[in-house]
């Protein structure tokens, strides 16, 4: 039971998890290409306009492999996407390649998600280790109660709800607009309150439902009391015994939920003018811009692939049964 | 405090469990004294309260269930009203419990060697300069129990290991506090026979080493005429006998005592057909008035519906709770 | 049944439900005005007598619109859910009856459909499908479609396992025989909860893409693009917007107490055969 031999053991499990990503990401690049294919419209008008001539269309589709079968139009699209180009935006940014506007906005989605992330599990571990604590009592109601309202509200309306007291109301932070994070950190954690409040909130909600769950089993469990008839004090007891072993199934519960908060950042990156990739798959929907619309479908699959790898990573390191040992 | 002053005195323990606005007593005022040095097994089927009592005399139970007891000393302390945060500082340092299943009973996402650090930290916390016999170290300690490579284990984590060499650890750690009283709560039931006495041989030896008192709960005769020096049976709970082990067990005077050692016998024998009590130890006892055994008793008699027995003495040192021995 | 009267918050759920299904269902018929009666003496009048949630910049009152797009919301999602769960527990049943290959498929097609956040999965179908209601049902389904199958799935290999199912499978009993009479009555109460859970979901999903745009279109009204249009003139006239979030809010609320009721309900029954 050498160190070398854990390593090993280690890394081979890390490989065939990130393997399995690499096999998901390539599919689900493969359905979002065929679907795009099935979607009305022709490319070369959406792009070039009504008016192009038929020797333009027909240069512009010889250009794209455009009349090309299907699978060979997604090897050929698959095959410049490992070369880290994702072709030029059609229609919202004409001529713009696709893969600099991705760049540009990416950085900014993943800033919001993460604050959104941050306030939501910090948020869960306050809640949900109070109502688990005091479960029954007043302290628990409120804040299961809280959680059930908090999953039910729509995460826009939420914005508006958050915008209209702390924004016009209070005045303490922007309505619109979005300093982004290499202009100003300061700035970007100001502006990007809200918005990062606004997804978080039902995440919040979501998790502290959880993890009071998980503290209230872990708390029955045998070694609890054992440690309790050693005498070891009530705080450490909570920690190392209750909340250290309830941390795997919420990580690992709330690591499947994470796909949400990406999902949030589409609508309101739009209400708050947030320059995301969220704003640019909903500008570039309405646009029928195909290549852009694509591409974000894909950044959010690689987005939510390498959450998945991560939070399984957290798991299998605090958990000393997943090593292989 | 005197030498004859017993370790631990219960009078008149009661335990009630609270479950939506019904109340359920599961202990019924039980008295018993262990003294120092002294191991009193605690015998009776699953359902008699006899875990109940270990659990509350060391108040682990859950919130729903309330202690109540004339009166609880323990050496120089009064535990029936002591707060709860006094009595927290008492638990793990005068008083301990081992428990009966000794896999759930460690933290799996900690080493052995995390586990025994820590119960060795807790005795040097709270008497600072007093040394155990181990010096701090917990091979030492484990090798003590019986565990021949233990540097092999120290960093393994519980469910790499068996039943029997956790249940070691565990009492090697329990021991390793440095308690005045020790409650066990069937040690060895989840465990193999050949690993039973081994484990049971470990106990005896570190109790008689460090005059250590024990309350052992167990639902096994044998084991508790081979460990006890005197025995309690319970039965509904209550106490039905108590008195020495020897003389419990070959005189048994109340008639559960004597049907639980018939059925031992008849086991031990491998007869053809088995003594067998009928029915079953039910939470109706309880309920009933009159004598709680009465619906199951071989020599039951018309008063004994009617009449709930008290203990009886019916030797210097050996009670019973049946109307055969009323005056 | 005793057990889920004496759960509070169940009831509350339960009784928040019926009251928006009645609503639903009868308001049309009982409000005095129809959603695109245009009263201009009145254009954006806050909520008061004659209009308890106030008016639009149209002088079109808020709740009976209200009314009218929570039905198109519920429809849809109401369909959409329905759908998925009916593909997907089939899905999920084949699954884990047959094994091999079929559950490797199944299980695949999920994992890649999960792999999509929810709503850029329903986002993309619509730019894919052209906005339409119909549209927003597709999408509704499938992004549903794999969490019941998986959860079907799940369960169904927990149940297919037990006496009863493979006493059945000795007597020769036909195999969609034993899927629909003895594994799925088992499983039909997760089931139950998780398209509770998915209706309240689906709402949301629908609000968002209306409110954007890209979903039900107008001269339909829909709870989304009524919010969409309260977002013009938020900061004049608040109550719009509020209200008809407040609205969905109470509705959701009333759901999801619902399905954690008889989460809380169906919990021991489920290891004892119906």
């Amino acid at each position: 039971m050498g160190v070398i031999g854990g390593v090993t053991t280690r890394l081979i499990w890390y490989s065939q998890r990130f393997t399995g990503a690499l096999l998901l990401a390539v599919m689900g690049a493969g359905l979002i290409f065929f679907a795009m294919h099935a979607a009305p419209g022709d490319p070369a008008l959406a792009a070039l306009g009504e008016s192009a001539t038929p020797e333009a269309i027909a240069a512009f589709r010889r250009h794209w492999h455009l009349d090309d079968p299907v699978p060979l139009q997604f090897l050929w699209w698959l095959a410049s996407a490992f070369r880290g180009r994702f072709g030029e935006s059609l229609t919202i940014a004409s001529g713009t390649p696709v893969a600099a506007l991705i760049a540009a906005r990416l950085p900014n989605t993943i800033f919001i998600g993460l604050y959104a992330l941050l306030l939501a599990v910090l948020t869960s571990i306050a809640a949900g280790t109070i109502a688990a604590l005091r479960r029954g009592r007043n302290a628990d109601v409120i804040a299961t109660s809280t959680a059930i309202f908090g999953i039910s509200m729509p995460d826009f309306w939420l914005s508006y709800m958050l915008i209209y007291a702390f924004a016009l109301g209070a005045g303490w932070f922007p309505a619109y607009g979005f300093v982004q994070p290499q202009v100003s950190l300061a700035a970007a954690i100001h502006s990007g309150t809200l918005p990062a409040l606004a997804i978080a909130a039902p995440m919040a909600a979501s998790f502290t439902r959880i993890l009071r769950a998980c503290l209230i089993e872990e708390l029955q469990k045998d070694h609890v009391r054992v440690a309790r008839s050693f005498g070891y004090g009530k705080l450490f007891v909570f920690v190392h015994f209750v909340f250290r072993n309830a941390l795997i199934p919420y990580i690992t519960v709330i690591g499947l939920q994470i796909r949400y908060i990406f999902g949030g950042t589409v609508i309101i990156e739009r209400i708050f003018g947030v320059p995301g990739i969220g704003s640019l798959m909903v500008d570039a929907g309405f646009a029928r811009d195909f290549p852009v619309v694509q591409a974000c479908a894909l950044a959010f699959l690689l987005c939510v692939l390498v959450v998945n790898l991560t939070v399984d990573a957290i798991c299998t390191a605090l958990n000393p049964r997943r090593t292989g040992r | 405090m005197t030498a004859d002053a017993p370790a631990l005195e219960v009078v008149e323990l009661k335990t009630t469990f609270f479950s939506r606005g019904r109340a359920a007593e599961v202990i019924n005022g039980i008295s018993f004294s262990v003294a120092r040095g002294e191991i009193v097994g605690l015998v009776g089927e699953s359902g008699s309260g006899k875990t109940v009592t270990g659990l509350s005399i060391l108040r682990l139970l859950p919130e729903h269930a309330e202690v109540e007891a004339k009166r609880i000393r323990f050496g120089q302390y009064e535990l029936a009203e002591m707060s709860d945060s006094k009595f927290a500082s008492l638990r793990g340092s005068e008083l301990a419990m081992i428990f009966q299943d000794p896999v759930g009973s460690f933290n799996p996402a900690k080493t052995i060697g995390w586990h025994l650090r820590h119960a060795m930290a807790r005795r040097k916390n709270r008497q600072a300069g007093m040394e155990d016999g181990w010096q701090g170290d917990p091979l030492a300690l484990l090798r003590d129990m019986g565990i021949r490579a233990p540097d092999r284990i120290i960093d393994a984590y519980s469910h790499q290991l068996s039943g029997g060499m956790l249940q070691r650890v565990l009492i090697g750690m329990v021991l390793a506090l440095g308690p005045q009283l020790i409650v066990a709560d069937e040690p060895t039931t989840n465990l193999d026979n050949l690993v039973e006495r081994q484990i049971l041989e470990l106990i005896r030896h570190h109790q008689r080493r460090l005059g250590l008192s024990v309350l052992f709960i167990t639902h096994d005769l044998t084991i508790a005429r081979e460990l006890c020096d005197r025995i309690a049976v319970m039965y509904a709970g209550e106490i039905v006998e108590i008195g020495p082990a020897a003389a419990v067990l070959d005189e048994p005077q109340h008639p559960y005592a004597a049907s639980l050692l018939r059925t031992a016998r008849s086991l031990e024998r491998h007869e053809a057909s088995l003594f067998e009590l009928p029915g079953e130890p039910g939470g109706n006892a309880r309920l009933r008035s009159g004598c709680r055994f009465a619906a199951r008793c071989p020599s039951v008699m018309q008063p004994c519906q009617i009449e709930h027995p008290a203990l009886v003495r019916v030797s210097p040192q050996h009670q019973a709770r049946c109307l055969l021995h009323a005056q | 049944m005793t057990g889920f009267l004496s759960n509070r918050s169940a009831c509350l759920g339960a009784g928040i439900t019926l009251v928006v299904i009645v609503a639903v269902a009868a308001g049309p018929y009982l409000s005095v005005y129809s959603p695109t009666d245009m009263d201009f003496l009145a254009l954006l009048s806050p909520p008061g007598w004659k209009h308890p949630f106030g008016t639009d910049s149209f002088g079109r009152d808020v709740l009976t619109r209200i009314l009218y797009g929570a039905r198109v919301s519920i429809l849809v999602s109401v369909t959409g859910v329905c759908l998925a769960s009916i593909v997907g527990t089939a899905a999920g049943l084949l699954a884990a009856n047959f094994g091999g290959w079929i559950e490797a498929v199944v299980m695949r097609a999920a994992d890649l459909l999960l792999s999509f956040p929810s709503f850029v999965l329903a986002l993309f179908l619509m730019v894919v499908l052209g906005f339409s209601i119909a549209s927003v049902t597709v999408a509704i389904m499938l992004v549903y479609l794999p969490i019941f199958a998986r959860l079907s799935r799940n369960t169904a290999t927990l149940v297919k396992d037990e006496p009863w199912v493979q006493a059945a499978r000795l007597f020769g009993q036909p195999v969609h025989s034993i899927l629909a009479r003895e594994i799925l009555p088992n499983i039909a109460a997760p089931i139950l909860v998780q398209a509770a859970t998915g209706v309240a979901f689906g709402i949301i999903i629908e609000a968002g893409l209306s409110f954007l745009g890209l979903g039900v279109q107008p001269p339909n009204p829909s709870l989304g693009s009524i919010m969409a249009d309260g977002r013009e003139y938020f900061a004049r006239a608040p109550w719009v917007l509020t209200m008809t979030g407040l609205t969905i809010s109470t509705a959701l609320l009333g759901l999801n107490l619902l399905s954690d009721g008889m989460r809380d309900l169906m919990d021991p029954k489920l290891r004892s055969r119906i």
